[in-house]
């Protein structure tokens, strides 16, 4: 999970990172006040989605020649008038299809000064440790493998050294390593990023950054947890959420119904392989119960995007009949017309399909994974994506 | 040191009383599997079926000398119940547990490390050597015996790959489930190697991941090892691509593309065998050991 700029900003000062002087507004009238409190010359209004690279993405209702998810304003007046513009529409990052709605924009002071370096402090997970990577200006970067998990002083000592940083300098610096390895400890994240650091009168300032979470983790975390909302257009993949069902949107007109992570990744493959395209995808776990099952077909039923279902399990400890009864818990939706083709095998998987036959309901019932694709590619030919 | 269990080898099971412990116990126990002896926080059961229960790994250790402890536990506990086991120094630990919050992964890789122990997991569905024992939760009773190794990152499509190669006739000496965790104790070289000094095993199939570098490195073992049994790897997600995957890749890169190009061409020089759709996996396997 990531979290919105003004969320992380709020961490960052508990832990006494040094940031710009700035507060998060939910009117643009709040905006204006916000700017005339902090004082200065010109500020900077940033609209506040938990997403990636808002600086070169536009607003889905605004013109192409429209603002940024990011932008200078000159004056008060100015910082509401693009307050105005953010809140309420959607900011079009790369992440999402029907972009992000913008609740809150933060306005920060604007800062004079030049862009010197960007730390970050990550679980890497190719080389299965944790490694810092220290950027310079000239997006020169070195990287620290740290498999002992501590900042020590020794190690702050080389990276102040690559630098070639002095007295006060190297002081701000060995203090922004020292708050980086302390967040990512207290937070548990995967990734800890102060970027990017300026050099200013006022010595090093984090002007942004970002922390990544490990869900796993949040149950004893609730601060972090607090932080989540559900948005507008995501609220299937919160109750997919809450379930423990992984949920993912996709741009085609097929919802998927897979246990594992690794089935579910094939099948997607194996439908793209063979021309057709996923609208979501709905991985129950490994082992799934018989609710969870119900949920899932409900949820994807629900999708209106969805022309066709396709139901690709494999029963290990979990029974296939049991699976059909969540199947048949659903018969309600089922009625409504949208074809499901249920391809099951492994444990019981015999008395399983015979259930689906003799429920009398309109699955269509096949022998493996890959008849299965070309059953469901074929019924929803003439849908609106294919 | 990696050690395929065999029917002799002594098992120890921690969290027997726990729901998913107790099933699998059974289960592991109707396959004939040698489990010595089990723990549980519930001082009140003293056996079951015959097997001493006891409040600690340390004593269990000391009364029956398992060499495999298997963790049936809750994503809280884990990290304390996996380093009471490797603080007994037992030698392979299998954490069955998903959903490890990843600082306690990382505490237990180091610990693991300090100690000399072998850590499966965590969210490994466990080992199964058909027909012998069965130390973990995998459906067995799916796996028919043949000369196939297994080494699996994700349990289903595992499952998915038995029903294939059974379709083609073959069948599993023995399945190892390192777990789909994004950090994992033991990575695919140890197995391999384990495997090629299976006398059972003629060829190993390999469900990869996208996320990490273990496929890359087995691939550069492999290409060293000089009597090479076929090597057949897949990867699930080879058609994804773009930021709108990342959620489902459960990882943080944008690119697959890239990394499946890169990893199919180095296991390929090294003689290795890649499967690019999931439903020729039975066949693929069948055709290279043909050829032996």
């Amino acid at each position: 999970m990531i979290i919105k700029e003004y969320q992380v900003k709020r961490l960052f000062k508990k832990e006494g990172v040094p940031i710009l002087k700035g507060r998060v507004a939910y009117l643009p009238k709040e905006a204006e006040e916000i700017a005339m409190d902090i004082g200065g010359k010109a500020w900077v209004v940033k609209a506040q989605v938990a997403a990636e690279n808002r600086s070169v993405s536009r607003f889905a209702e605004l013109k192409a020649d429209g603002p940024m998810g990011i932008c200078w304003a000159n004056t008060p007046q100015m910082v509401a008038a693009l307050a105005d513009q953010m809140l309420g529409r959607h900011l079009m990052t790369p992440d999402s299809l029907t972009g992000h709605e913008v609740k809150q924009v933060y306005v920060e002071e604007a800062c004079f000064g030049q862009a010197e370096y960007k730390l970050s402090l990550r679980i890497d997970f190719l080389s299965q440790q944790l490694v810092l990577s220290v950027y310079t200006a000239g997006n020169i970067m070195r990287q620290y493998e740290m498999d002992d998990y501590k900042m020590t002083a020794v190690r702050m000592k080389t990276i102040i050294q690559h630098l070639g940083l002095k007295g006060e300098k190297a002081a701000e610096m060995q203090a922004l390593l020292r708050h980086l390895m302390a967040l990512f400890k207290t937070y548990e994240a995967v990734a800890v990023e102060f970027d990017p650091v300026w050099e200013t009168a006022k010595g090093l300032v984090v002007l942004d950054g970002r922390i990544v979470f490990n869900d796993d983790a949040l149950f004893r975390l609730p601060e972090i947890l607090a932080f989540r909302e559900v948005e507008t257009g995501q609220e299937r993949q919160a109750i997919a959420r809450k379930h423990q069902c992984r949920y993912t949107k996709l741009k085609g007109n097929i919802a998927c119904l897979v246990n594992g992570i690794g089935l579910s990744q094939a099948t997607v493959d194996l439908i793209n392989q063979n021309g057709g395209s996923v609208a979501c995808l709905l991985d129950m776990g490994t082992e799934p119960s018989k609710d969870a099952v119900t949920r899932a077909l409900k949820l994807a039923l629900s999708d209106p995007d969805v022309d066709g279902v396709f139901v690709n399990l494999f029963g290990g400890v979990t029974r296939c009949d049991i699976i059909v009864q969540g199947l048949l818990s659903a018969a309600g939706e089922i009625l409504a017309g949208l074809p499901i083709v249920v391809r099951m095998d492994g444990t019981n998987a015999n008395i399983g399909r015979r259930l689906l036959f003799e429920s009398r309901l309109p699955f269509v019932v096949v022998k493996d994974m890959v008849e299965g694709v070309r059953e469901i590619v074929k019924q929803v030919k003439g849908g609106t994506y294919v | 040191m990696f050690k395929l269990p065999t029917q002799n080898t002594p098992i120890l099971c921690q969290g027997i009383t726990t729901e998913m412990g107790a099933i699998h116990v059974e289960r592991s126990l109707a396959y004939g599997t040698r489990i010595v002896a089990a723990t549980s926080r519930d001082k009140s059961i003293k056996t079951y079926q015959g097997i001493p229960i006891f409040t600690s790994v340390k004593e269990a250790v000391r009364k029956t000398k398992p060499s495999v402890s298997v963790i049936f536990s809750t994503p809280a506990r884990a990290l304390q119940d996996v380093e009471e086991a490797i603080k007994a120094k037992i030698p392979m630990i299998i954490c069955t547990t998903e959903h490890v919050p990843l600082h306690d992964i990382l505490k237990m890789m180091t610990q693991a490390r300090k100690y000399g122990v072998t850590l499966i997991g965590p969210s490994s569905t466990g080992i199964v050597r058909v027909e012998e024992c069965l130390a973990g939760c995998i459906p067995a009773h799916l796996f028919p015996k043949g000369n196939v190794g297994i080494i699996g990152c994700s349990s289903s499509l595992v499952y998915e790959a038995v029903q294939q190669l059974a379709e083609a006739g073959l069948g599993v000496s023995a399945c190892v489930s390192l777990g789909a965790s994004r950090l994992v104790g033991t990575s695919f070289v140890p197995v391999m190697e384990a495997f090629l000094k299976d006398k059972n095993t003629k060829a190993v199939l390999v469900i990869g991941q996208l996320a990490g570098n273990l496929e890359t490195e087995l691939a550069e073992f492999y290409q060293k090892v000089r009597r090479k049994k076929p090597l057949v790897v897949y990867i699930p997600g080879q058609t994804l691509s773009g930021a709108m995957h990342v959620p489902l890749l459960g990882t943080d890169m944008a690119v697959p593309q890239k990394i499946i190009a890169e990893k199919r061409s180095v296991l390929e020089r090294a003689g290795g065998v890649w499967v690019s759709v999931a439903s020729d996996l039975g066949k693929v396997v069948a055709d290279n050991l043909k050829n032996t």
